[in-house]
């Protein structure tokens, strides 16, 4: 009798650890629409800041966390499925390119160039601009 | 008079015909793929910055590592915090000539590219054959490379060594615009 309630527990454990590693190991990219952002910024405002592409180090803290970045649209981009949006501030020196999650086509296709919008994103750092990721629009 | 107007007309004429030297991507695309027995390794990264100086036949090419697109949140993890170290590198990098470069030639020339690529601060030359197309004014630069990942001192852990192919191949294509700064 008591082989057989152990034997079941190992059985049980052995299947709760597998589904375990199975949800961790195939977990898919966090949808940005579950997750809150921790700062809104405007692009014209980082302009302000920040002045020139090169001084953007100073977002830093705020890689891999998600932002909402409010801004003129100056370019949509497609590239196979994928939507890119750039917004860009005032003066025209600082822009954040934002790669656009795949359920966010129909809000896309409502925009116009030279309209204001607000995009939440994974930040992911700068090169020239600054980039976001699985970026939707709020 | 007539002679300052025509000094004029044709400095204007020159200036809308003369040709731009340097062309820009905010927007390249690179993927890399690596073969694995349990599955295989895929990323893209629609973000790469390149520019393109076709009068000094040179490319410049940056990557930021953290905008690699995986399907799955273990591996973006892994890619960035255990084989890269995107915090302490977090720029790729590639510097090079193109080599016997025909700069207006219309249609699509195919050329190798030498120059470094800097990875994980490790620079290497690396010579890539590439396709070039110029049309309607504007540079598409497209291609593939396959890079060894020891070369770029990546750390596979022991237990992974065996089911992770040693070598990563890269596609690139970027589609320039003319760029003034």
């Amino acid at each position: 009798m008591k082989k057989t309630i152990y034997a079941t527990l190992l059985i049980i454990v052995i299947c709760v650890l597998g589904i375990g590693t199975y949800k961790v190991i195939n977990k898919k990219i966090p949808n940005t629409q579950n997750i809150s952002s921790v700062e809104t910024f405007s692009i014209n405002t980082i302009e302000t800041k920040v002045k020139k592409p090169e001084n953007l180090n100073e977002f830093d803290s705020y890689i891999e966390k998600a932002i909402n970045v409010k801004g003129t649209l100056t370019h949509i981009k497609k590239h196979d499925e994928k939507y890119i949006l750039t917004i860009t501030s005032k003066n025209g020196k600082i822009a954040s390119i934002c790669n656009m999650q795949s359920d966010q086509i129909d809000k896309i296709n409502k925009l116009k160039i030279g309209e204001d919008i607000t995009i939440k994103g994974i930040y992911k750092g700068y090169l020239i601009d600054m980039i976001l990721l699985n970026c939707i629009i709020i | 008079m007539k002679k300052l107007l025509l000094l004029l007309f044709v400095s204007i004429c020159f200036g809308f015909t003369k040709p731009k030297n340097q062309y820009l991507t905010r927007n390249g695309q690179v993927t890399f793929f690596s073969y694995a027995s349990a599955e295989n390794i895929k990323a893209e990264n629609n973000e790469v910055l390149s520019l393109l100086d076709v009068s000094k036949e040179k490319i410049a090419v940056n990557i930021l590592m953290r905008a690699f697109e995986f399907e799955k949140s273990l591996m973006q993890e892994h890619f960035n915090d255990s084989y890269i170290e995107s915090d302490v590198y977090p720029r790729a990098t590639f510097e090079g000539t193109i080599l016997n470069f025909k700069p207006r030639l219309k249609g699509s020339q195919t050329k190798f590219i030498k120059g470094d690529f800097t990875l994980r601060g490790i620079t290497k030359p690396v010579k890539i054959k590439a396709d070039i197309t110029y049309n309607d004014g504007e540079y598409t630069i497209s291609g593939e490379t396959t890079i060894d990942v020891k070369d770029y001192k990546i750390k596979i852990p022991q237990i992974l060594a065996s089911k992770i192919a040693k070598t990563v191949k890269i596609s690139f294509n970027f589609k320039y615009e003319p760029y003034e700064k």
